[in-house]
């Protein structure tokens, strides 16, 4: 009787080395230990890997060199159909760097976000509708900086610490912060064009 | 008849405008973000009279220019909410751009994205009160 050999893959791999074996990118089960463990040790056809990038890899390639070393093992498939190889660079940027571009960021986004609070009241024409607001609530004449502005000005600044969900404790319980929603979500789209863009470059040829 | 296609136009332009108000309000996922950091969602209910007493008073506000003496209190609150929700406005629309996934991305930052959520928070205080201090967007 035939064995079944169930593999699974995640869409994006990181591997630090060229030389891939399967044990590295996907997860094996076997009912057969002995069959498992020397599919482990298999290697990857990685010609096409030329120092660190993404790859994109085909589950058929797997399958199919899984299947010259064992024609009669019955191969079932329960992750992507395509896959990317991310192979990471071998050195790391020191932490000061890291963080010092971190700062950079800061900066921008500092003087970024007060540059476009300025033109978005502008554009809105938030200060007209503010001494109008004034004078409706307390009959006098605006000076144009009340505790209108003052109040609405900080608020910005909360609202925007609570749309990040900013100060939410870090357990494990807690979800994501929107801002990890996004990056996942965007790595995410990044892979399937990478893959989708690699199929048709293959149809090309 | 002249009153009578005034009130017409009056009638078709708010309907058409409420739509557009609301889909952009919802649309943005402003509120929706706001009522799931507060777990409120079992009261979704209340949300959607609040936005529409919200819209029918500002309206009213605006358009009648009526006079509601009742004293400085209020504008510190109503100050407030609206810099908070006006906060959650302009990050949604920096997020529809993927401004933050595609800089950090790009620039390779992986340490403490945290402080650039402050810095930009930060940065909007004091840019709004410079503005508003400076007089600046008047006439």
């Amino acid at each position: 009787m035939a064995e079944t050999l169930y593999l699974k893959i995640d869409k994006n791999v990181q591997v630090k080395d060229k030389q891939v074996h399967l044990k590295d990118i996907a997860v094996l089960s076997c009912a057969s230990k002995p069959i498992e463990n020397k599919v482990k040790t298999l290697r990857l056809p990685t010609e096409i890997i030329k120092g660190p990038g993404r790859y994109v890899f085909n589950i058929i390639d797997v399958i199919e060199a899984i299947e010259k070393e064992f024609p009669s093992l019955e191969i079932n498939n329960l992750g992507e159909a395509d896959f990317i190889i991310t192979v990471e660079k071998p050195e790391k940027l020191p932490e000061i760097l890291s963080w010092g571009k971190t700062a950079i960021v800061c900066i921008l986004s500092f003087f970024g976000a007060a540059f476009s609070i300025m033109a978005f009241n502008n554009d809105i024409g938030v200060t007209t509708l503010f001494s109008q607001l004034y004078e409706t609530f307390t009959g006098k004449k605006s000076n144009g900086f009340t505790i209108l502005e003052l109040s609405y000005s900080i608020g910005v600044g909360l609202g925007i610490l609570i749309f990040f969900h900013h100060f939410a404790k870090k357990k494990g319980g807690t979800d994501p912060t929107p801002l990890e929603v996004e990056m996942r979500t965007y790595e995410d789209e990044i892979d399937t064009t990478i893959i989708e863009s690699g199929n048709r470059k293959e149809q090309q040829c | 008849m002249g009153d009578t296609l005034a009130a017409v136009t009056g009638f078709s332009s708010g309907f058409i405008v409420a739509g557009g108000v609301v889909a952009l309000m919802v649309g943005l996922g402003i509120i929706t973000r706001f009522i799931g950091i507060l777990r409120t969602a079992a009261h979704i209910r209340a949300s959607e009279n609040a936005i529409l007493l919200g819209t029918v008073v500002g309206t009213i506000l605006t358009v009648y220019k009526v006079s509601f003496p009742i004293g400085s209190w209020v504008l510190v609150i109503a100050g407030l909410f609206m810099g908070v929700f006006v906060g959650g406005w302009i990050m949604a629309l920096a997020e529809i751009v993927n401004v933050f996934p595609v800089y950090c991305r790009r620039l390779g930052i992986t340490k403490g994205t945290s402080w650039i959520v402050i810095f930009l928070a930060i940065g909007k205080v004091l840019g709004s009160l410079f503005h508003f201090y400076m007089r600046w967007g008047k006439g």
